[in-house]
């Protein structure tokens, strides 16, 4: 595996992706999202299914990419319209600011904080990981569990509840893949 | 040494399919005119052999012309994404035993790919092209059927003991009608249309651009030629081959 040419791509594809929504051109728009595709194509033959890059590229750029163009090309846009309403963007930063933070919300409060501690060049103060905790806090308030627990595992209970029920046994992700490997797969 | 071996090795495919296609113009213009009833061009070079390159060398000095009001980034992309895809389907194409610019696996995939690839640069005729590429898929996977791979190779070999065009004729009749569908040819040359419009969706691009143009989709006839004889009358192990 090529790690400069994974992480170019990789690159590329973010960057044609925000450059898709911030291209007031729509068919710039669009020549911008088959950049994303072509970029995960080629990470995908890089990482060794090369049969899914070549899929991505059939599919997404050649069926799903050519109906949005049509769709634009059957649309009757004028681009003075588009390149005035590209002046007013700052109205609604407000409005995304706040959409933006119900993403970062939802991560924080799923994502184990303690992974700073063990790669060992980055300790959390003890404020800010109390301060975090209050992700949780809010979470266990909004599904009705209980608030005094200070960890995580709250919003997985939630999300995926463990009831007699409808669970023989639950794994944790190695241990499926274990299971699985050692149990099904003759190793 | 390596990277000097690679270059060569891609342009002694490039170079004469270029060629072909320089000689298929001049080739497709006489036989046209014997069916009019008249001679083709026939001053240029022995029985005017030599008419494509003249045609280049003019095409190559005139004035470039752009529209003022197009977005001028598309207006130059639309022929050079068209050219460089249907040259890129040139590799995967098996000249002999093993003689292949890159022997994937997969070669077959890479063909559909490319050609989904090149449809961007002329989107008026893409229409026609996207609406028979599901035929020639089909037909495509009924050949994959056969063979068990994906391999261009291997689908030539595969053919030493019976050319798939006697077990699977309706196929590559379909096949034959679909390949004539997606490359514009007639009858299916609405979007060109040469002898009603002036020359169809290509005719804002002037000069060198249009070169692109011409040259993109010659390649792209011979190719799918090429690809129909390798999947049905066994490419390089052809009777037709003496």
């Amino acid at each position: 595996m090529n790690n400069l040419l994974l992480d170019v791509l990789a690159f590329g594809a973010v960057l044609s992706g925000i450059l898709v929504i911030t291209a007031k051109n729509p068919v710039i728009s669009v020549l911008f999202l088959i950049s994303v595709f072509i970029n995960v194509a080629g990470y995908l033959v890089l990482l060794g299914v090369a049969y899914l890059g070549l899929a991505y590229l059939i599919i997404y750029v050649g069926a799903i990419a050519i109906l949005f163009l049509f769709v634009i090309m059957m649309l009757n846009l004028r681009l003075v319209e588009l390149i005035d309403t590209g002046q007013e963007y700052t109205q609604n930063l407000p409005l995304g600011a706040i959409i933006g933070s119900l993403f970062f919300f939802e991560l924080l409060s799923i994502l184990p904080l303690s992974l700073f501690e063990q790669s060992g060049f980055f300790h959390l103060p003890a404020f800010l990981e109390e301060g975090l905790g209050i992700f949780t806090f809010i979470n266990s308030m909004v599904l009705g569990l209980d608030t005094t627990a200070a960890s995580t595992s709250n919003v997985h209970v939630a999300f995926n509840p463990v009831v007699a029920d409808n669970n023989f046994t639950s794994f944790l992700q190695i241990e499926s893949i274990g299971q699985g490997l050692y149990t099904y797969a003759s190793l | 040494m390596n990277t000097l071996i690679s270059v060569a090795e891609s342009l002694s495919v490039i170079i004469p399919i270029l060629l072909v296609v320089a000689f298929t113009t001049v080739a497709e213009r006489k036989t046209m005119a014997s069916m009019q009833r008249r001679l083709g061009p026939n001053t240029v070079g022995y029985y005017g052999l030599l008419q494509a390159f003249a045609d280049a060398l003019k095409l190559l000095l005139k004035e470039c012309v752009s529209p003022t009001q197009s977005n001028l980034v598309l207006f130059f992309l639309g022929p050079i994404i068209t050219l460089v895809f249907s040259l890129l389907g040139y590799a995967v194409i098996p000249f002999g035993p093993g003689l292949t610019v890159g022997d994937l696996p997969l070669g077959i995939l890479y063909l559909l790919a490319v050609s989904s690839l090149s449809t961007y640069g002329s989107l008026r005729s893409t229409a026609q092209l996207i609406s028979y590429e599901l035929i020639l898929s089909s037909a495509i996977l009924l050949v994959v059927m056969f063979t068990g791979s994906l391999n261009l190779s291997i689908s030539v070999e595969a053919q030493r003991v019976i050319t798939f065009f006697v077990p699977l004729l309706p196929v590559f009749i379909i096949f034959f009608i679909g390949a004539i569908a997606e490359t514009n040819r007639a009858p299916f040359d609405l979007a060109e249309a040469e002898s009603e419009l002036v020359s169809g969706f290509m005719t804002e691009h002037s000069a060198a651009i249009f070169v692109f143009f011409f040259l993109a989709e010659y390649a792209s006839i011979v190719l799918i030629c090429i690809f129909t004889c390798i999947l049905f009358l066994s490419g390089y192990n052809s009777i037709f081959v003496f």
